[in-house]
C-alpha cells in the first residue's frame, strides 16, 4: 500500500473510465488521494485533463465512479465551493480586468465577504490587485496566477492544476510550487499535472503516472523505481579498484551487469537496489577498494517516466 | 514574548495561504452572479465601446420611435387627443430581433469556445442552473426592451391628457403591457438558447438564429396569403406568433392587428407560444445535459 492510500482519502477513483464516441481517453483507472501534493504526470494525449475533468465534476465517467470528500463531484454542487480549478487553456478571459475575473470566482462559489476574498487570492499569487489592464495584455506567466487566484479565491480543500507551471519564469516557477507546497502542507489536496519531468520532480515525490489513459503507477516514485524488477537499477561507482569490485559484485550475485570504466570507474546494473545498497560498502572493505561516489544512474523520476510510458 | 533561554522550537504563523473554514453562501448565490455578471455582460460593461455595441444598437432601434413620440407628445399636445393605440401598438420588433440574434450567442457561444463554460461549470453551478441564468438575463433585457417604451410612452400620453382616463384603466394598461412583453420575449429568448446549444461557433448561431426567425415567417406568410392555406400554419412561424400575442394581451381589435395571424383563435397563439417555449427550452436543456466540456 503506498503512501497515498495511506493517508485519508479526499478522492477516491475506483475502475473510472471515459469515452469519448470510439476514443478511449481515460481506461480502467483507480487511485486514491489524500491531502498533500501530487504530480499527475503524463505525456500529451495521456488523458491527464480529462481526469482533472472528471475530478471536478466537469466530465461524467463513462463507467466507475469518482468520490470527492465522499460525493459525486458532478452532482454535489456544494461540493463544488470546495474545489478550485485552473484549466489549462488561457483564452477564457481576455477582456476582463484581474479583479474582475478573480471576484467573479468569489461570487459564483458563495464567498462570504468577495471583495476581500478577492483581494487576499490575487496577493497570494503575488499579482497587484489595482492592476486596471485586462487580462489579455498579460504575460502567460501573468496569465498562469491570475488562473491560480481564481482558483483558490473560493479556499477551496481541493486544487486541480492542469498545466499550470507552463510559460512561467524560473522565479514565476519556484514561486508557484513553493505556493502549491503551503497550499498542501496546510490539509489541502492539490493535484498538478504535468509533462514536463523537471517541474514534477520540484513539486514532490508522490505521483500518478499516466500514458494511454491508463494509469501506470502510483505513489513515490523513488519505490515505484525499486518496484521495477523487470528493469535493472543502475549505478555510477567511483574506485581506485575498479576491477577488482566488479569481480566481487559478481561473485555475490549483486550484479546482473558491469561495466568497467579504466581506470577509476564502473557501472553496475543490479536487479536488486536496495540489496545492492547495504552490501557495497562491506564489499568494498573486503575488496580493499575505496568507494569514492556511489552514485544511482536511472532512479530520478525521468527515468521512471521514461520506463513506465515507453513500456506501456 | 518569545522564549529564547527555553529553545522553544520555531514556528511558522503566516505562510501566505489562509485557508478558509468559515461558511459559504448556498449554491443558488452562483445563479444570481451568473445571471447579474451575464447582464452587464451583454451590455458591454465596463468593457470596450465595441463591446457596448449590440446592446446599444438594439436598444436604440427598439426605442427610438418611443423617443420621437414622447418628444413630439410633450410639445404639440394641445394640438388636440394624441392617439393612444398608437402606444398600444408598440411592438420593437426590429430592435427584439436584432438583440436575439447577437446577444445570446455572445454569452452561450463565447463561453463554449473560450472555455469559459468549464469555469462555469467547475463552480456551484449545475448545467441547467447555467442555461437558466444566461437565458434569464437574455430574456429580462428583451422584456425591458419591449415594455419601457411602452410604460414611457403611457406615462406619457396620461400626462398630456391622451391616455386612459382612470387610474384603474392605467392599471390595466400596464398588466397589459406587462404580458405583452413577456410574451414578445419569451419564443425568441428560446428560441436563441436552442439554436446557441447546438451550434458551436458564434457567427453560425448568429446566422442560424436570424434564419428560423425570419424564414418561417416569409414562408407562412407567403402560405397564407398567396397560397390560400388556412391561417393555422402560422404556428410554424415564432416570430410573428410571439408579436400576434403580445398584440391580443393589449386587446386590440383583431381587425386593427397587423400581421396575418387575425384569424387564428387566441388559445391557439396562447398554446402555441408555450408550446414553443417549452420545445426550445428543452432542446436547450437536452444539449446541455449532453455537452462534452472539451476545454
Amino acid at each position: 500500500m503506498s503512501d497515498t492510500e495511506t493517508r485519508h482519502a479526499m478522492i477516491e477513483v475506483e475502475r473510472v473510465s471515459k469515452r469519448f464516441g470510439d476514443l478511449v481517453a481515460v481506461s480502467d483507472v483507480s487511485f486514491r488521494l489524500g491531502a498533500g501534493v501530487t504530480a499527475l504526470l503524463g505525456p500529451n494525449g495521456a488523458g491527464k485533463s480529462t481526469m482533472l475533468r472528471m475530478l471536478s465534476g466537469l466530465a461524467a465517467p463513462s463507467e466507475g465512479t469518482v468520490r470527492v470528500l465522499g460525493s459525486n463531484p458532478r452532482h454535489d454542487l456544494g461540493l463544488r465551493r470546495r474545489i478550485g480549478l485552473v484549466p489549462q487553456q488561457e483564452s477564457l478571459f481576455e477582456h476582463m480586468r484581474l479583479r474582475e475575473f478573480v471576484r467573479l470566482a468569489a461570487d459564483l462559489s458563495g464567498t462570504p465577504n468577495p471583495a476581500t476574498a478577492t483581494e487576499q487570492a490575487i496577493g497570494t499569487v503575488g499579482l497587484d490587485p489595482a492592476d486596471k489592464r485586462r487580462l489579455n495584455t498579460y504575460s502567460k506567466g501573468m496569465r498562469q496566477r491570475a488562473k491560480l487566484a481564481y482558483a483558490i479565491v473560493c479556499a477551496p480543500d481541493l486544487l486541480f492544476l492542469d498545466e499550470p507551471l507552463t510559460g512561467l519564469d524560473p522565479t514565476q516557477r519556484n514561486l508557484m510550487i513553493d505556493l502549491f507546497h503551503r497550499i498542501g502542507a496546510s490539509g489541502r489536496c492539490v493535484l498538478v499535472s504535468s509533462h514536463v519531468l523537471d517541474e514534477v520532480q520540484r513539486l514532490g515525490t508522490d505521483v500518478l503516472v499516466m500514458g494511454k489513459g491508463r494509469l501506470l503507477a502510483e505513489g513515490d516514485f523513488r519505490r515505484i523505481r525499486d518496484l521495477m524488477d523487470d528493469r535493472p537499477s543502475r549505478f555510477r561507482i567511483a574506485t581506485d579498484a575498479p576491477r577488482a569490485l566488479a569481480a566481487g559484485l559478481i561473485a555475490e550475485g549483486l550484479a546482473v551487469g558491469v561495466e568497467i570504466h579504466e581506470p577509476s570507474a564502473l557501472t553496475v546494473a543490479t536487479a536488486s537496489a536496495g540489496r545492492f545498497a547495504a552490501a557495497i560498502a562491506p564489499l568494498a572493505r573486503d575488496r580493499r577498494a575505496s568507494l569514492r561516489e556511489l552514485r544511482p544512474l536511472d532512479a530520478d523520476l525521468e527515468s521512471v517516466f521514461r520506463y513506465l510510458v515507453e513500456g506501456s | 514574548m518569545s522564549d529564547w533561554a527555553g529553545g522553544q522550537q520555531a514556528q511558522i504563523f503566516e505562510g501566505g495561504f489562509r485557508p478558509y473554514t468559515g461558511p459559504r453562501l448556498p449554491p443558488q448565490q452562483s445563479f444570481r452572479s451568473l445571471y447579474t455578471y451575464s447582464l452587464g455582460r451583454i451590455l458591454g460593461r465596463k468593457r470596450r465601446f465595441r463591446s457596448k455595441l449590440i446592446g446599444l444598437a438594439s436598444f436604440f432601434v427598439a426605442w427610438i420611435r418611443a423617443v420621437v413620440l414622447i418628444f413630439l407628445a410633450t410639445l404639440f399636445s394641445e394640438l388636440g387627443d394624441l392617439d393612444f393605440d398608437t402606444v398600444r401598438e408598440y411592438y420593437p420588433q426590429a430592435g427584439l430581433v436584432l438583440f436575439t440574434v447577437l446577444a445570446t450567442p455572445m454569452l452561450l457561444n463565447t463561453d463554449r469556445s473560450s472555455g469559459l463554460l468549464s469555469l462555469y461549470l467547475a463552480s456551484p453551478l449545475s448545467r441547467r442552473r447555467y442555461l437558466n441564468a444566461q437565458a434569464l438575463s437574455v430574456f429580462t433585457l428583451l422584456f425591458a426592451m419591449a415594455l419601457v417604451p411602452l410604460l414611457a410612452l403611457g406615462i406619457v400620453y396620461t400626462a398630456v391628457g391622451s391616455g386612459p382616463g382612470h387610474a384603474g384603466d392605467f392599471v390595466i394598461f400596464c398588466l397589459r403591457s406587462v404580458a405583452g412583453a413577456v410574451s414578445l420575449a419569451l419564443v425568441p429568448t428560446a428560441l436563441a438558447v436552442a439554436v446557441c446549444s447546438l451550434v458551436r461557433r458564434a457567427g453560425l448561431a448568429i446566422v442560424v438564429t436570424a434564419l428560423c426567425l425570419l424564414i418561417p415567417a416569409g414562408i407562412t406568410g407567403l402560405l397564407i396569403a398567396e397560397a390560400g392555406v388556412a391561417v393555422e400554419i402560422a404556428v410554424l412561424d415564432p416570430m410573428h406568433l410571439s408579436q400576434s400575442l403580445a398584440e391580443r394581451s393589449q386587446a386590440l381589435p383583431l381587425s386593427d392587428v397587423r400581421g396575418t395571424l387575425d384569424g387564428m383563435a387566441t388559445w391557439l397563439v396562447v398554446l402555441a407560444n408555450v408550446a414553443w417555449a417549452a420545445l426550445l427550452g428543452g432542446v436547450a436543456h437536452w444539449r446541455y445535459r449532453r455537452l462534452e466540456v472539451e476545454r
